[in-house]
């Protein structure tokens, strides 16, 4: 099935200068909470444009922590961090939220809107972008179709599973057509099919050049896919173009 | 309260909930104390145009005048009042009721017929008189006759009744503040209630001034309601205070003018404003803090 979301022209007016393609990079960085010792040091890696990622490492390694610069919920204690191109330390109060429109989230723990149903979670992005009416409807319904949530678009999130919520969250991350899309974790709380569904949309919108970089800790379901990973082990990060050969069965 | 869509749960908020009755309450005491300022400023307007409509002539006795010959002067000046464009109607004070007036002063009406007393001619205007041309008129046809427009009582009269006006007026001004007060009260707690919604709405990149409108539509909204109850029944309380004045058979009480009540059916509209910018400038101010 054709999401119209897909299709669509991406709208025009974000753009940076950029002196090379790629949409985050990080060089010496350093992270630490509070006075504590660094939890992340030495972090090197650049992600290009158009390229899907997967970060990988056990849980409690700092994927998130890594995340949250990358979406600007923090900042980093050492070390220059660029989003399309912008040193995320210069970034004004003013400059974000037109950034953060760009970047598409999936939260780990989903941060939905209890008050909202979910049509109206999913509508968020588009609606504080001002989209029109009638195309935050069409896209709206469209995409929870997709997700298979057309039968709850006015359920609000308390009532859903873990899964649908996921599913809510995802929605509402990718609805806008973010250049960057950070999840957390977000095949966590769905069974397998629809976790490849899922990871199918990423690939979809990767396609239509969206950068990606997926966390997760399910070392079987990156193994899947040819990406390149992340990989934190040992308070810091190693880069993996090259995939080791997938040690899938290919009877499997 | 069901309202239009906010992407921020408002009204499950105790100190907004209340947002509305507070509102009420000072609309209410608003209306009241601005329609007295306007009802003392009418007042005060009237007597300083001279339009109480009335005023009082005297006729001083001239050195050795009979009696015959002050009442002859006294008739002439009436006419000359009468005459004058703008008078309804002039009548002199018959002596035995100037001395039954003066009685506490100079004991009882045989003690005064001897006395050479001023006589007074009770006048009644129209609002249109000319003052000036009725002095020039009376200089010319009496010698002797003055008007007492009651200038010096008048005078204080007017600036007690400006300085009531002055006092409605900053018992206006300090409900207004008193209202913004208590939306600055709500807002922050909203804020701080709603923290979480705000975080989630930032991280989706909604701008300061996009939050900002949920808070102050919603101020709005509420200062609206609020303020038409209280603005309603304040309107109510004048209406009843005005019927029963007129019941009040032969004494003129100032009324409002046609041209007030719009200005006191604004209040419940100036309220809604009051709340809207200042919650926008509440939630905009705390946004810029929180980095």
């Amino acid at each position: 099935m054709a999401l119209s979301i897909l299709s669509a022209r991406r709208k025009r007016g974000f753009h940076v200068a950029t002196s090379d393609s790629n949409v985050v990079q990080f060089e010496n960085v350093g992270i630490r909470y509070g006075a504590g010792p660094e939890v992340l040091r030495d972090v090197n890696f650049a992600l290009p444009e158009a390229s899907f990622n997967f970060l990988t490492g056990v849980s409690g390694a700092g994927k998130s922590s890594l995340l949250r610069i990358m979406y600007l919920a923090n900042q980093p204690n050492r070390g220059l961090v660029t989003i399309f191109g912008k040193n995320v330390a210069m970034i004004t109060r003013r400059e974000r939220p037109e950034i953060r429109r760009n970047i598409g989230v999936v939260f780990q723990d989903f941060r939905l809107l209890e008050h909202l149903n979910v049509f109206d979670n999913v509508a968020l992005p588009l609606r504080v972008s001002g989209a029109a009416k009638n195309v935050i409807e069409k896209h709206v319904t469209e995409l929870l179709t997709w997700v298979g949530l057309a039968d709850h678009m006015k359920a609000l999130p308390p009532t859903l599973s873990g899964g649908q919520q996921q599913r809510v969250a995802i929605a509402r991350a990718v609805i806008a057509r973010p250049r960057l899309l950070l999840a957390d974790e977000p095949t966590g709380n769905v069974d397998d099919a629809i976790a490849m569904r899922l990871l199918y949309l990423f690939e979809e919108l990767n396609r239509m050049g969206t950068t990606v970089v997926i966390a997760t800790h399910n070392e079987s379901l990156v193994g899947r896919f040819q990406h390149p990973q992340l990989h934190l082990d040992n308070g810091t990060v190693e880069y993996r173009t090259t995939q080791v050969p997938s040690p899938t069965p290919v009877d499997a | 309260m069901m309202g239009p869509r906010s992407d921020l749960p408002l009204s499950d908020n105790p100190a907004v909930r209340i947002l509305p009755w507070i509102v009420a309450l000072m609309v209410y005491l608003a209306t009241l104390t601005l329609a007295g300022g306007l009802l003392v400023g009418t007042m005060a307007n009237q007597w300083s145009q001279g339009l109480s409509g009335t005023l009082t002539v005297q006729v001083a006795p001239l050195k050795n005048e009979s009696l015959a010959e002050l009442d002859a002067r006294v008739i002439q000046a009436t006419r000359a009042i009468l005459k004058t464009p703008g008078v309804k109607s002039a009548a002199a004070i018959p002596l035995r009721d100037i001395a039954v007036m003066l009685e506490p002063w100079l004991g009882g009406e045989a003690n005064v017929k001897g006395l050479p007393l001023p006589r007074l001619i009770d006048v009644a205007l129209n609002p249109d008189i000319d003052l000036q041309a009725l002095a020039e008129r009376l200089r010319k046809a009496t010698p002797g006759a003055e008007i007492d427009n009651h200038q010096y009582w008048r005078d204080h009269l007017i600036t007690f009744l400006r300085s009531l006006e002055i006092v409605a007026a900053i018992m206006v001004l300090l409900i207004a503040i008193t209202t913004a007060t208590i939306v600055v009260f709500a807002t922050r707690s909203g804020l701080a209630v709603h923290r979480e919604v705000i975080e989630v709405l930032h991280l989706i990149g909604a701008p300061d001034a996009y939050i900002a409108g949920q808070f102050q539509r919603h101020a709005q909204r509420l200062g609206f309601i609020g303020g038409a109850a209280g603005g309603v029944l304040g309107l109510a309380t004048l209406l009843g205070l005005s019927y029963l004045a007129g019941n009040l058979d032969g004494v003129t009480l100032p009324a409002l003018h046609l041209w007030h009540w719009p200005i006191l059916a604004a209040l419940p509209i100036a309220a809604a404003y009051i709340a809207k910018w200042t919650a926008r400038r509440i939630v905009l101010r705390a946004l810029n803090r929180m980095a």
